[in-house]
């Protein structure tokens, strides 16, 4: 043992841990309006659709991908068991890594060269989005140089992963791994750390609520002529939020 | 460009020395705690033995005499720095030994000290471990075959274990290449012979091997099949082992994917706002005109 892989891998996670919990408690506490991703759809439509949009489904793919491998590994090594499969398995997750790489570039130029999402960009912003291109760039170089990932992590990394959940951190065969996989671990746990200091946040307030509630009718019911009318007074029909 | 705290950058700092700080603590605990008998029998013990004979590697019997401690040192923290650095005697062992490299021990130069040690000690008394076994049998024709799906993993380990191809690649595949994480085995049988592979089999001195195989070891019958089937696959004529190149297979793959995706999002969304809604009122005041 190492003294850099304890700190990586062993002491690391702890520390992105306590970062994520404490500072999203602090966050919400004295700034609970500010857990959110400031949008900026309302400055710059168009560019944003081509960066958001590859970003989000690629992201949320991949993401869930790298979480089932965690949660049920053997599940995964079942399905990966026929090669047919696995190419499968593979092939979609790199398409959906390369979308999230299409979507993030898009939108890092989109925030640099446009003046109005210039104005509205935090130092915190550009800090996450370079980590966040980091951290695709090696993922995508790690899916096609030590290919079979899907495997490897099932194997390997998720117990590393569960190993660390339950306090007693084993760091031998991740300290084994080749660099670009190891800058890629280190990777996710500062971002995990940063969470709540970022934009990231509004993964926590995320409006699922809206997927299974009926939609709403948003009506027009007064008299046009009068509400136009300044002579109306406001009593008639005041705006309400309930 | 604003940032929520100035002094923010500070506290992280500081917290990143005091991490350090503690790592490099439990990092002097846990050397004291792994003595060097622990870890000869964890990392070493596959493949060398104390004066019980050549293994996968030589016998390390009477090795303080024979090299210079500090070399050893270096030796075992990362044998591949040392042959790529040109050592005379690093490069001879590497070819004596079929070009099998050592993979580098995670332990600190203490640690490793702490093995020496362990080695120095066992060397004066009876002899540590025996040579390798050799297979009890042969592999039978359909007991290959099944090495082969074992390999590849259409059928699974009794216990539980992944299959060889998520990391290993042999040049011989029909369909899908295997993993290229760890060492390609086309030759490793003509190299390492069957009492070698069968002592890497038994306990994996490699630690993401042994990582993946903890707590679900291969039975005896899997191990003669999965021997058999690298025995099988060296022996084969060079022309009949083709070289895959996937990687562009699945640059090429991913790239398809991509467009695919990137088709489904224009389809999906072809009616979203792309123009502000104040164009249309403008439009119908130039008509009314």
């Amino acid at each position: 043992m190492t003294v850099p892989n304890v700190f990586f891998f062993a002491a690391l996670p702890y520390v992105a841990m306590f970062l994520f919990l404490g500072g999203t408690i602090q966050r919400y506490r004295s700034r609970g309006f500010q857990v959110s991703s400031l949008s900026s759809q309302f400055l710059e439509g168009r560019a944003l659709f081509w960066g958001t949009v590859p970003f989000h489904f690629g992201i949320l793919v991949v993401f869930l991908g790298h979480l089932t491998a965690f949660l049920v590994p053997r599940a995964v090594l079942a399905w990966n068991g026929d090669p047919l499969r696995l190419i499968i398995l593979q092939v979609t997750a790199f398409s959906f890594g390369l979308s999230i790489l299409i979507g993030l570039v898009g939108l890092m130029i989109r925030r640099f060269t446009n003046p109005r999402v210039r104005m509205v960009t935090t130092r915190m912003d550009v800090v996450l989005e370079v980590l966040l291109l980091a951290q695709v760039l090696l993922g995508l170089w790690t899916a096609l140089h030590y290919r079979w990932g899907s495997s490897w992590f099932a194997a390997d990394l998720s117990p590393y992963l569960w190993s660390i959940l339950r306090g007693e951190p084993n760091i031998a065969a991740v300290s084994a791994m080749p660099w670009p996989v190891k800058l890629h671990i280190i990777g996710a746990f500062v971002i995990f750390g940063v969470f709540p200091f970022t934009r990231l946040v509004h993964l926590l307030v995320a409006p699922l609520h809206y997927l299974a509630r009926p939609y709403q009718r948003v009506m027009w019911n007064w008299d046009r002529k009068a509400v136009r009318n300044p002579a109306t007074p406001w009593s008639r029909a005041r705006p309400r939020n309930t | 460009m604003t940032f929520a705290r100035p002094g923010a950058l500070r506290y992280a700092l500081m917290g990143f020395v005091a991490t350090w700080m503690v790592a490099q603590a439990a990092t002097a605990g846990a050397a004291e705690t792994s003595t060097g008998e622990a870890n000869f029998t964890r990392l070493c013990s596959a493949c060398h033995t104390i004066g019980g004979g050549r293994r996968v590697g030589p016998d390390l019997k009477g090795i303080g005499d024979r090299r210079d401690r500090e070399w050893l040192v270096k030796w075992i923290a990362s044998s591949q720095t040392l042959v790529r650095s040109g050592d005379p005697i690093a490069v001879a062992l590497l070819a004596e030994y079929n070009n099998m490299p050592m993979p580098d021990a995670a332990l600190s130069a203490d640690e490793i000290r702490g093995v020496l040690e362990y080695i120095g000690g066992a060397s004066a008394g009876s002899a540590q471990g025996a040579p390798a076994a050799a297979p009890e049998r042969a592999a039978t024709a359909e007991e290959i075959l099944r090495g082969e799906e074992l390999f590849r993993g259409s059928v699974h380990f009794t216990n539980g274990g992944p299959a060889c191809s998520a990391c290993h690649h042999v040049t011989q595949d029909a369909v899908v290449g295997g993993g290229v994480l760890a060492m390609e085995l086309t030759t490793s049988f003509t190299r390492l012979g069957g009492p070698g592979v069968r002592a890497i089999l038994a306990a994996p001195p490699f630690p993401v091997m042994a990582q993946a195989f903890n707590g679900k070891p291969l039975t005896e019958d899997e191990m003669i099949a999965v021997g058999g089937y690298l025995q099988s696959v060296g022996q084969r004529p060079e022309s009949y082992n083709q070289a895959r190149e996937d990687t562009f297979k699945l640059l090429g793959g991913g790239l398809g994917g991509v467009s695919v995706l990137l088709g489904v999002y224009a389809l999906v969304w072809r009616r979203r706002k792309t123009e502000p809604v104040n164009r249309e009122v403008f439009a119908r005041q130039v008509r009314s005109q």
